[in-house]
């Protein structure tokens, strides 16, 4: 009872001094994690692996930094999966402008994990050249750091993105002095390049209307991309066989979102166009759209972090999803030995008042 | 690393052991850091505007394309700017009615359908799919029940007693299945956001594992 | 005039776009449905974010005037406020060093490097305390009073247990010690499966349930938006 009593009276921080140690041990222990996919997540793995290639897939970013831990290993998961299976991805942020920059962070990071695999020959030729090792020593550049930059310069070469050429101009003329440069048009139908295989448009105000609008003309309704460049000016949306005119080409939208977003992505996209809608959500929100699961108005759900770490398994990618699991674990024993021992102390309490 | 992600990574670091620092007691880092995010923000926000829409939407089409006909649309969302002055301020209701008007008007059907009617109809057909095994025609059962008892539960116009006190009271028990569901979600997402933290701690900044 | 005309535009526009969806007409197509709703409705909300901005700028003037509480901190916010707007708009998108931009929003520019290592960071642990609060409340305020709070302690506990790794540990263990014995007992650790159920059925039906109230009555709130007895958008009373 006393013990009880003294718990009961325990200053907080030490509980939540408790909650700290009990996260971070597992992340120290890097105990192995295995997780067995549920099949909400399966269901929406399935469905784009057995998508053609060449048809879209529409992430929505409807969350802020607030929930970048639950949704952002979910959006780089999707990417990848999508630019693997040589989906064409775009990415729209419509809730939250500050969803503008997470959104690019998950898309770039996963196009630049890909052409990296995809041109892991020539990063690894280009690193062993004199002239480039005499460059890195230089400037002081790890190889990881210098097989970024060497990427960046390479794919900007396709892309035709002078920015990024400028700001590497003269790593741009080493490769070119060692005659890397030049090699990279072999792998042109490979790597997956801007305005073809990817395209971010970034923070549009206004969902419903943007919503509605991709439904008839995604390029004219949008106008830019995140960078502000005309997507007319893309192969993705100029092409008269391959173009990404509305949802009729794009296989499924999905809202990762942690707000109500998903309501108007399900009234139009889905009742009002009859295109497939999938989700990942927070795993707050999660339990309300259980419903449309069911009734099969959604082709998937991904569940909070758990979600992101299913996914992660399913296309062999550990991502922070999967490190976080252990750590969960942990905590939510915490979590139910406190409400344990709270409810024998209030249970102890009560029988002590009666007497 | 180059210096400018190690100061970045840094920075982060100081940042979120400023808004961390919160749990040991209200303190100047803390407040620092709460006003500095919702400055931060609001200039971000308006970054955004300003390329993605503002350019896009409106400088360019009706500067560079010529498209006057959009001084339409561009005269009644200056009425926006009605609240600088007291006399102007009722202008704000405008464009504020036209958003509410066509909005409510355009979504109430589809709101309607998507909501209701689909879910509505879902709740019937599920006694209909093919291959359905004895546990798939209890769960069939098991839903319809609770659909029906928790809509039940919330019809105050009838009194609560006798057969309809029963249906209200399976129905209260559907009910705290569902919200005790919500509620082990609701711990789980939010020790998810704390461990995103910590693997960022550990991870990114301290390089502490890999 | 300054409440009627504000009323009469949203029962006319409400009671002419309730009839959009059912009309495929051309006129309702390109002009009511594409450049009305879509095309003009998204340039006329750009505007809104002016409004956004001033409340901010003048909370904080007023703060910093008067003196009022912590107005050093109001300091901070506009400061805060008007790097942002000033890097993104006001400056040249120039190299700045070997891989930052001085100007612009694009990635690897001075406002994306702010966003990513200074408001990410801040945003997230924000809301990542919660998870501290709630293990404090856990231990204090989650009591099993009666069956109803029992069950949904119970159900939390099992849906906890459920989504994590341990959940499925925990069945595998006793999937082990279950044998090849004919009686499945290990099937009641088996917490994914369970949850998995719960979430699906027992869920799914009352969150059904309760959709259909929430949607009944944001319909009902636009009807009475529509027609004028809801009124409290209109703020103010003039």
């Amino acid at each position: 009872m006393n013990f009880f009593k003294w718990l009961s009276n325990i200053d907080r921080r030490w509980i939540y001094l408790l909650m700290a140690v009990v996260i971070s041990i597992p992340i120290f222990i890097r105990a192995p994690v295995k997780v067995k996919p549920s099949p909400d997540v399966t269901m929406l793995y399935d469905y784009l692996e057995n998508q053609e290639e060449g048809m879209g897939v529409l992430l929505s970013f409807d969350y802020s930094p607030d929930s970048l831990a639950e949704l952002q290993p979910m959006a780089k998961a999707l990417s990848y999966h999508a630019l693997s299976k040589n989906l064409r991805l775009m990415g729209i942020a419509l809730s939250w402008p500050s969803a503008a920059g997470l959104g690019i962070e998950a898309i770039k990071s996963q196009v630049d994990i890909i052409n990296s695999e995809v041109l892991k020959d020539l990063l690894d030729s280009a690193e062993q050249n004199e002239e480039v090792k005499t460059y890195a020593a230089e400037k002081k550049l790890a190889s990881e750091g210098l097989r970024k930059e060497i990427l960046y310069v390479l794919i900007a070469k396709l892309e035709k993105d002078k920015e990024i050429e400028e700001r590497y101009s003269e790593l741009k003329g080493v490769l070119e002095k060692a005659r890397i440069s030049s090699e990279i048009v072999t792998y042109e139908k490979e790597v997956r390049l801007i305005g073809r295989d990817w395209c971010y448009f970034g923070y549009k105000p206004g969902y419903t209307q943007m919503i509605l609008g991709m439904g008839t003309d995604i390029a004219t309704t949008l106008s830019t991309d995140y960078k502000g460049t005309s997507l007319l000016k893309y192969e993705m949306f100029n092409s008269p066989t391959e173009k990404m005119k509305n949802y009729d080409n794009i296989a499924v939208c999905i809202d990762l979102a942690a707000g109500g977003s998903l309501g108007s992505w399900l009234a139009f996209v889905n009742t009002k166009f009859g295109r497939p809608v999938a989700t990942g959500v927070t795993a707050v929100m999660a339990a309300d759209y259980y419903p449309y699961l069911q009734s099969k108005q959604i082709i998937g759900l991904l569940n909070g972090m758990r979600g992101a770490a299913d996914y992660e398994t399913l296309i062999g990618k550990p991502g922070r999803g999967l490190s976080g699991m252990s750590s969960q674990s942990a905590a939510h024993i915490l979590i139910i030995i406190f409400i344990i021992l709270g409810n024998i102390g209030y249970f102890l309490g009560k029988k002590g008042g009666e007497k | 690393m180059s210096v400018m992600n190690f100061i970045g990574t840094t920075l982060a670091a100081i940042f979120t052991l400023a808004v961390f620092s919160f749990l040991y007691k209200d303190n100047p880092f803390y407040k620092f850091a709460e006003h500095l995010l919702v400055g931060l923000s609001v200039g971000y926000y308006v970054g955004q505007i300003w390329h993605t829409a503002f350019i896009s939407w409106i400088i360019n089409p009706v500067f560079n394309e010529r498209q006057y006909i959009l001084f339409i649309p561009i005269f009644f969302g200056l009425f926006y700017l009605g609240f600088i002055h007291s006399k102007t301020v009722w202008l704000i209701r405008i464009p504020i009615a036209l958003s509410l008007g066509i909005g409510s008007g355009y979504g109430i059907s589809y709101s309607f359908q998507t909501s209701i009617f689909i879910q509505l109809r879902e709740t019937i057909n599920v006694f209909t799919q093919s291959g359905m095994d004895a546990w798939d025609v209890i769960k069939a059962i098991l839903l319809v029940v609770g659909v029906f008892s928790a809509i039940v539960y919330f019809f105050f116009s009838w009194k609560h007693e006798g057969v309809v006190g029963w249906i209200a009271k399976v129905g209260i028990y559907f009910l705290m299945i569902g919200f005790g569901a919500s509620f082990g979600l609701t711990v789980m997402g939010r020790i998810s956001l704390l461990i995103g933290r910590f693997l960022f701690l550990f991870q990114d900044w301290l390089h502490i594992i890999k | 005039m300054k409440r009627s005309v504000p009323l009469a535009i949203v029962l006319v526009t409400g009671i002419i776009y309730f009839f959009v969806p059912f009309m495929t007409n051309r006129f309702t197509m390109d002009f009511l449905y594409q450049t009305i709703l879509v095309d003009w409705m998204k340039i006329m909300g750009v505007f809104a974010i002016v409004m956004s901005i001033t409340s901010l700028v003048r909370r904080n003037v007023y703060k910093i005037q008067r003196k009022v509480g912590d107005y050093q901190y109001s300091w901070v916010e506009l400061i805060g406020m008007a790097f942002m707007i000033t890097v993104s708009i006001f400056l040249p998108q120039t190299p700045l060093g070997k891989n930052m931009l001085l100007g612009g929003i694009r990635e690897g520019s001075v406002y994306d490097w702010v966003f990513s290592n200074i408001q990410v960071p801040m945003q997230a642990t924000m809301f990542s305390l919660l998870a501290f609060y709630i293990a404090s409340a856990a231990y204090r305020s989650f009591r099993a009073r009666n069956a109803e709070a029992t069950l949904l302690l119970i159900t939390a506990g099992i849906v906890m247990i459920g989504r994590v790794p341990l959940g499925e540990d925990i069945y595998n263990f006793m999937k082990g010690l279950n044998g090849d014995a004919s009686f499945r007992w290990s099937e009641i650790f088996n917490f994914q499966g369970i949850t998995q159920f719960i979430l699906d059925i027992p869920n799914a039906a009352t969150k059904r349930a309760i959709g259909f109230g929430v949607v009944m009555g944001m319909i009902a709130t636009s009807l009475k938006i529509m027609f004028g007895i809801e009124k409290s958008w209109l703020g103010g009373t003039e």
